[in-house]
C-alpha cells in the first residue's frame, strides 16, 4: 500500500532540475517554525518577565501591607501618647541608614518624605529612621525577602475642631461671633478661607457649619437637618457633605478641609495641672479644677462686710491666717482634686486661685499677706456689684483721727474717685510801720506778721463714670469729700527786728612818716563807733495757735471749667490766719530798717480718707512729715507789705494704689501748685519693664468732644468678668502695675510648692516675672470640660492665621463699663480696629509650643512687634483661653507613610561571604560606579567601602503607601480613612 | 460711799495713766484790750480816717483792675490796723465819727481780706465758677463800701464831749506821770 519511491514509473519520472523543492519547502516551513518558535519564546520570556515583575511588585505591595498591619497594631496599642514614630534601630537589627532616600539598584532614588514640609520632627525622623528587614527562611538559614520603613505622624491636635465653631443650634456662616476669649465658637470659619467656605454648589452652600451639640444628658447625637455637623470624624463629615450636595467632595476640597479642621466630639479639660510626682507627665490624678471666673450666680456677692471675704472667695484660706489651708489633694474636702466623680458639686467651680493665694511680694505693704489681700480685693471689687471697697475693716468705721485711728490694711479698688494729692500752701506776710517820734524823740516801729495756710486736696477720677450713683455730677450722692489729719507741731513764731546798735571797736590806723629820709609806718589804735545790725526777737503777740481743724474736711469739686464728673476734683480748706505783732521804740538815729517774720514748725499729713456719696471709699496712710523753717524779710522803706507763698505737697504715684506711705512721694516743697494737674511722677506712659505702660500720659479720664484720654486698664465693671482679658485690668497693688498677662513662668506653672504641709502651685511675685500663669488657673465655663481648644503644640501656620483672623485690638481705650454686659462685650470684642496678622505673630506663637501650659502663650515675645503693650495683653487675654499646649494628648488622627521593597538576597552563607563586584550606573551623571562586596545571605550587604548608598542585594520591587487613619482615643480602635499607593 | 469709791477709782486710773485728759487747745486769741493811747501815736482824726480810706480805695481800685494778680495782704493788714483803732477808747473823740461806723468799716475791710484770701489761696482754676463768684462778691462789697464811706456817721456829740474830757484827763495824768518819772 506504500508507494515505492525507488521505482521508475511515471510518477517518479520528474526532471532532475525539480529535485530540492521539498527541501525548500522544508526549509521554508522550518524557518517559519523557527520564527514562530522564536516569537513564542520571546512572548514567553516577556510574559515570564512581566509575571516576575508583577510578582515582585506584588511582593513589595504585600510587604507594605504587612507593614501597615504592624503600624496599625502599634497605633492601637501604643498610640495614646504618640505624636510621631518611625521604624527604628531598636526594633530589629541589621538596619541601614535610610536618610530620607535610598538607591534602588543603583539608579533610582526613593523618597520617603517628599509629601511633607519638613518640620523639626520630620528632621528628627530623617536622622533616625531605619529599614526593617522582612526575613524568610530556607533550609540553610534566614533569607532577606524585603525591607520596609515607615513613619507615623499624628495630626489634628494643632487643628480646629470644626464641631465647636458655631454656637449651639446656630449656623457658623450666619453668626460672626465676637472674640473675647471664652469659647471656640468665637473662631470664625471665614478667616480660614472665605471663598472656599462660602462656595455654593447648585445653589446650595456646600458646607453649612451648623452645630447641634449632643445633649448634655447623653444619648444619641441628633443628626440635624443640614446633615453636616456634628461629625465624629472626617469620613463622617464627608459623607454628610455628600448627602447635602449629592456628590463626593473633590480631592482638593478634602485637602483644604484637612488643612484646617478635624471632626470629633473631643473636649478639653478645664483643669490645671500640678506635677505632683515631678515626672513631667500629666497623670490623671494631677488635675485640679480651674476657678470659674464669672462665678456661679451670687458668687461675687458673698461675704460682703466679712473681714475675711478675700480669703473665703479666692485665697484658699479658711482660717484667715495668711496662708492657704484648703487641701486640694484630699478628695473629701471642698475644692479637692479634679475628679468628675467628686461628690461635691461645688468642686467644678474651682476653689480659689493659687496664683493669688501664694502671691509673695510685699511692695509698699507691711506684709506680703496684705498685698495679696489687696489683689484679691481688687479682683472681687471689679466683679461684685456694689461700690463698697472690700477691706479687712468695714469702710463705714474708718477714722483718720484719734489715738488709735481705725485703719484698713487693704482696700479694694471700686469705681470711685481716689485721693491723689494733698498740698499745704503757707503764706507769710509782713509789714513794717514807723510812727512819728513821740515827745521823747523816740520812734515806734511796729512789725506785723501774718501766717496763713491753706490745705488743698485732690481726688482723681480715672473712670468714665463714677460708681452706681445716678444723676448729674452735682447729685448729692456724688459729693466727693475728703477728711484728713494735718498736724502742726512745735511752732515757733517770731518777729525779729534788725536792730542797729552802736558798738565801739578799736581799729589800727596806719600812717607813714618820713624819718631820716625813710618812710616809716606808724600804727595807732583808735576807738571808733560803728553801727552793728543784730537780729533781735521782739516780744510779740500771737492771735492764736497755728493749728488746723482735726480732721480737716473739705468738699472737692470738679477742677474743670465746665462742671463734669471726669478728671480732677479739688478743694481748699483755709486755716485761720495767725497774726503776730511786735513793736519797739528807737531813737530816730537808730530806727531799724528791716525785720523778719520767722516761722518754724513741724507738719505732718497723717491719715486721709475719701468719701463719695457720703460713704468712705478710699483710705490713705500717708504719714508724711516735713519741717517748715522760713523767714520773710520786710523793709521799712517803702513801707509796702511783703508776702511769699510756700507750697508743700505729697502725691500718690498711682491713684489706684494709694493706701500706704510708700505709695506717696515725699512731702516736698514745690514752686507752684500742682493741685488739679497730673502729678509729675504719675504718668502711665512711662517706659520701663516693671510697669503696665499705657498710651496716655495722664491717669485721669478726660473727654473733650470726641477725644477721649483714658487708660486702657482703668475699668471696674461691677459685674462678673466676661473675658479673661479683663484680668489685665486688675491692679496689682503697686504703682503702675496691673496683672501682667505678658509674661509667664514655666517652672511655676507645673511645679508644686508646699505650704503648711499642703501642695499648691506657686503664686505671683515680681511684675517682670509676670502673672500669665493665672490664665492656667481660671476658666470661663462652669463645666469641667469645654469644646476642644486649639493645641499650640502642633499648630500649623495656616491654622494660626485663620485662628487669629478677625481679632480686634486697641479696644481698651473704648471700653465703657457703664454699658450692659451685651454692649460691653461688643466693645471688648470690636471697638478697636481689626488687626492684620503679621508673620511675626505666627512664628512667635509657635515658639511657645514647648511651654508646659497654655499660659506659655504669654511668652510669645514678638506679639509686641507692631503693637502696643496693651495690644499684646489684649491678644493674650482674647486667645489664651481658646488654646492649650498639650503635648501628651492621645493620638486621634494620624498619617503614615510606608515604604517597602522586595529584595533578592545576594550572597552565600560562607563566613567571608561571596566576593563579587557590582557595577552601578548613576542615571544623573551617567558615571559607572563599581563596588566590591562580600555578600552574605540573610543580610543587607553594604560594599567593602561601607558606602551606604549601595547594596549588593537586588531591590526587585517597591511599594509606597500613604495612609490616613483615625484612632478612637477611648477604645484605641483604629479606622483607616484612606490608603493610597503612590509608587 | 459711792462717791468715795468713784474718787478712789478715779485717782487710781489717773495715776496709772488710764485716764489721760487732753488739755484743751490753748486758744491764745487775746481778749480785746481797750487802750487809751492811740495805736498810731497820733490822734485818729478825720484826716487820718480819710487817709486810711484813701489807702483802701487805692487798693480796691488796683485790685478790681487785676483781680487775679493782686493780693489779699493789704486788706489783712488794714483790718488789723482797724481792729487796733476799734480798741482805742477815744476814737470817736478824735474823729467825730460814730464807732459803729468804724465797726462797719472794719467788717468791710475784713470782708475784702477774707474774700480775697479765699480767692488767693484757692486752687481752683482762674476761669472757674468759684473765682468768678468770688470776684462778683468782692465787687458787690466794693459798691456797698463806697456807699458807706460817702457819709460817715457822726458820733453822738455828748459821747464825743465825754470822751474828749476823759482823754484830756488821761493825757494830763500821763504827762504828770512822765514828768515824775523824769524827775526820779
Amino acid at each position: 500500500m506504500f508507494k515505492d519511491f525507488n521505482k521508475t514509473d511515471g510518477a517518479m519520472k520528474h526532471n532532475k532540475k525539480e529535485r530540492g523543492v521539498a527541501l525548500l519547502y522544508v526549509l521554508g516551513i522550518l524557518s517559519l517554525l523557527i520564527i514562530m518558535a522564536l516569537a513564542f519564546v520571546s512572548t514567553s520570556l516577556f510574559n515570564q518577565r512581566a509575571a516576575a515583575n508583577t510578582a515582585r511588585r506584588s511582593e513589595a505591595n504585600v510587604l507594605a501591607l504587612s507593614m501597615l498591619d504592624r503600624v496599625v497594631i502599634a497605633v492601637q496599642e501604643f498610640g495614646e501618647n504618640l505624636k510621631y514614630s518611625h521604624s527604628n534601630e531598636n526594633a530589629r537589627d541589621m538596619f541601614e541608614v535610610l536618610d530620607s532616600y535610598y538607591v534602588i539598584g543603583g539608579d533610582k532614588k526613593s523618597y520617603l518624605f517628599n509629601y511633607y514640609t519638613p518640620t523639626v520632627e520630620d528632621q528628627k525622623i530623617k536622622t533616625n529612621i531605619r529599614w526593617m528587614p522582612h526575613l524568610s527562611q530556607d533550609e540553610n538559614g534566614p533569607l532577606i525577602v524585603g525591607r520596609s520603613a515607615f513613619m507615623i505622624k499624628s495630626y489634628g491636635r494643632g487643628m480646629i475642631n470644626a464641631n465647636y465653631l458655631s454656637k449651639t443650634n446656630q449656623k457658623e456662616q450666619n453668626q460672626p461671633e465676637r472674640r473675647i476669649g471664652v469659647d471656640m465658637d468665637e473662631v470664625n470659619v471665614e478667616f480660614f478661607d472665605l471663598a472656599f467656605f462660602s462656595k455654593t454648589i447648585g445653589g446650595v452652600k456646600w458646607i453649612e457649619l451648623f452645630n447641634q451639640r449632643p445633649p448634655t444628658s447623653g444619648g444619641p447625637v441628633p443628626i440635624n437637618s443640614y446633615g453636616v455637623l456634628p461629625a465624629t470624624n472626617l469620613a463622617d463629615f464627608l459623607s454628610r457633605v455628600k448627602v447635602r450636595i449629592g456628590v463626593d467632595p473633590s480631592t482638593e476640597e478634602i485637602k483644604t478641609i484637612n488643612k484646617y479642621f478635624v471632626f470629633s466630639g473631643e473636649t478639653s479639660k478645664e483643669a490645671y495641672w500640678m506635677d505632683l510626682n515631678s515626672d513631667g507627665k500629666r497623670d490623671d490624678d494631677e488635675w485640679f479644677h480651674r476657678f470659674y471666673l464669672p462665678g456661679k450666680p451670687g458668687f461675687w456677692e458673698q461675704y460682703i462686710g466679712d473681714p475675711d471675704r478675700v480669703n473665703k472667695l479666692l485665697l484658699l484660706d479658711t482660717t484667715s491666717n495668711g496662708t492657704p489651708n484648703i487641701d486640694l489633694l484630699n478628695p473629701s474636702t471642698i475644692g479637692g482634686r479634679w475628679r468628675a466623680t467628686h461628690p461635691n458639686s461645688d468642686d467644678k467651680y474651682g476653689r480659689g486661685i493659687p496664683w493669688l493665694a501664694n502671691f509673695n511680694r510685699r511692695a509698699t505693704f507691711d506684709h506680703s499677706r496684705d498685698r495679696k489681700h489687696q489683689l484679691a480685693a481688687n479682683l472681687i471689687d471689679y466683679c461684685d456689684s456694689d461700690s463698697v471697697p472690700t477691706s479687712d475693716v468695714d469702710p463705714d468705721t474708718w477714722t483718720v483721727t484719734g489715738t488709735n485711728p481705725v485703719r484698713p490694711t487693704y482696700t479694694g479698688n471700686e469705681k470711685t474717685p481716689y485721693l491723689n494729692e494733698i498740698q499745704t500752701k503757707i503764706i507769710l506776710s509782713a509789714e513794717m510801720t514807723q510812727y512819728p517820734p513821740d515827745s521823747d524823740g523816740l520812734v515806734r516801729i511796729r512789725v506785723k506778721g501774718i501766717l496763713d495756710a491753706a490745705l488743698d486736696a485732690e481726688a482723681i477720677n480715672i473712670y468714665k463714670t463714677l460708681g452706681i450713683y445716678p444723676g448729674d455730677p452735682y447729685d448729692p450722692l456724688k459729693v466727693i469729700e475728703t477728711e484728713f489729719r494735718y498736724i502742726i507741731k512745735n511752732p515757733k513764731i517770731q518777729i525779729v527786728i534788725d536792730e542797729p546798735t552802736i558798738e565801739i571797736i578799736t581799729v589800727i590806723e596806719e600812717e607813714t612818716v618820713i624819718i631820716n629820709g625813710e618812710p616809716v609806718v606808724i600804727k595807732t589804735p583808735v576807738e571808733k563807733e560803728i553801727i552793728v545790725i543784730k537780729g533781735v526777737p521782739l516780744d510779740n503777740i500771737l492771735s492764736n495757735d497755728p493749728s488746723a481743724p482735726d480732721p480737716t474736711t473739705m468738699i472737692l469739686t470738679s477742677k474743670t471749667t465746665t462742671p463734669s464728673s471726669v478728671g480732677y476734683f479739688t478743694g481748699t480748706q483755709i486755716i485761720d490766719g495767725i497774726v503776730a505783732i511786735g513793736q519797739k521804740k528807737y531813737p530816730s538815729a537808730l530806727v531799724p530798717q528791716s525785720a523778719s517774720f520767722v516761722v518754724k514748725f513741724d507738719m505732718e499729713i497723717e491719715n486721709a480718707k475719701l468719701k463719695f456719696g457720703g460713704k468712705n471709699v478710699d483710705y490713705c496712710k500717708i504719714e508724711k512729715t516735713r519741717n517748715f523753717n522760713k523767714a520773710l524779710k520786710v523793709k521799712l522803706d517803702p513801707g509796702e507789705a511783703e508776702s511769699k507763698p510756700y507750697i508743700y505737697t505729697t502725691q500718690a504715684y498711682d491713684p489706684r494704689q494709694n493706701l500706704n506711705k510708700g505709695d506717696w512721694n515725699s512731702f516736698n516743697e514745690v514752686t507752684s501748685t500742682n493741685i488739679g494737674l497730673r502729678n509729675p511722677s504719675s504718668s502711665p506712659s512711662h517706659s520701663g519693664t516693671s510697669r503696665a505702660v499705657e498710651n496716655v500720659s495722664d491717669p485721669a479720664y478726660y473727654k473733650s468732644g470726641s477725644t477721649i484720654r483714658h487708660m486702657s486698664t482703668a475699668h471696674i465693671r461691677n459685674a462678673p468678668m466676661i473675658s479673661p482679658w479683663e484680668l489685665a485690668f486688675i491692679h496689682r497693688g503697686y504703682r503702675w502695675e496691673t496683672l501682667n498677662l505678658k509674661a509667664y513662668d514655666d517652672e511655676k506653672a507645673r511645679t508644686f510648692v508646699t505650704v503648711g504641709g499642703k501642695k499648691y502651685l506657686a503664686g505671683g511675685g515680681s511684675y517682670t516675672g509676670g502673672d500669665a500663669n493665672i490664665l492656667d488657673q481660671i476658666k470661663m465655663t462652669s463645666d469641667t470640660t469645654s469644646g476642644k481648644k486649639l493645641n499650640l503644640a502642633d499648630v500649623t501656620d495656616g491654622v494660626l492665621y485663620g485662628f487669629l483672623g478677625g481679632l480686634h485690638l486697641g479696644c481698651g481705650a473704648h471700653l465703657d463699663d457703664t454699658k450692659s454686659s451685651a454692649d460691653f462685650l461688643e466693645l471688648l470684642a470690636r471697638s478697636g480696629p481689626e488687626a492684620s496678622v503679621p508673620d511675626s505673630w505666627i512664628g512667635s506663637i509657635k515658639d511657645t509650643r514647648h511651654s508646659s501650659t497654655r499660659a506659655g502663650l504669654a511668652n510669645a515675645g514678638r506679639l509686641q512687634e507692631g503693637s502696643t503693650e496693651a495690644d499684646r495683653t489684649e491678644i493674650i487675654g482674647k486667645i489664651c483661653n481658646l488654646v492649650e499646649i498639650y503635648k501628651d494628648t492621645p493620638m486621634e488622627y494620624f498619617d503614615a507613610i510606608i515604604l517597602s521593597q522586595s529584595i533578592n538576597d545576594v550572597g552565600d552563607r560562607s563566613l567571608s561571604g561571596l566576593s563579587l563586584k557590582k557595577v552601578f550606573k548613576d542615571t544623573g551623571s551617567q558615571l559607572t560606579i563599581k563596588k566590591d562586596f562580600n555578600a552574605k545571605k540573610g543580610q543587607i550587604d553594604s560594599p567593602v567601602d561601607n558606602d551606604k548608598n549601595y547594596i549588593a542585594d537586588e531591590v526587585t520591587g517597591q511599594c509606597k503607601l500613604l495612609v490616613r487613619g483615625y484612632r478612637d482615643p477611648t477604645t484605641g480602635k483604629v479606622q483607616l480613612i484612606s490608603v493610597k499607593t503612590v509608587e | 460711799m459711792k462717791l468715795l469709791v468713784m474718787l478712789v477709782v478715779g485717782l487710781f486710773l489717773t495715776f496709772t495713766g488710764a485716764i489721760a485728759q487732753t488739755a484743751p487747745k490753748a486758744a491764745v486769741t487775746p481778749a480785746p484790750v481797750i487802750t487809751k493811747d492811740s495805736p498810731t501815736d497820733r490822734p485818729i482824726d478825720r484826716n487820718a480816717v480819710d487817709a486810711f480810706i484813701k489807702k483802701i480805695q487805692d487798693c480796691l481800685g488796683k485790685d478790681l483792675k487785676n483781680y487775679q494778680e493782686s493780693s489779699y495782704r493789704q486788706y489783712a493788714f488794714r483790718a488789723i490796723e482797724l481792729k487796733e483803732w476799734l480798741n482805742y477808747q477815744f476814737l470817736e473823740a478824735d474823729s467825730g465819727i460814730d464807732a459803729e461806723w468804724f465797726k462797719q468799716l472794719h467788717e468791710f475791710v475784713n470782708f475784702f481780706s477774707q474774700t480775697k484770701r479765699e480767692h488767693d489761696l484757692s486752687s481752683m482754676p482762674e476761669d472757674s465758677k468759684f473765682r468768678t463768684d468770688n470776684k462778683d462778691k468782692f465787687e458787690i462789697g466794693v459798691k456797698r463800701f463806697n456807699v458807706l464811706i460817702k457819709n460817715p456817721t457822726r458820733a453822738n456829740q455828748q459821747r464825743v464831749n465825754y470822751q474828749k474830757r476823759e482823754k484830756e484827763k488821761y493825757l494830763k495824768e500821763k504827762n504828770t506821770a512822765a514828768k515824775n518819772k523824769a524827775k526820779r
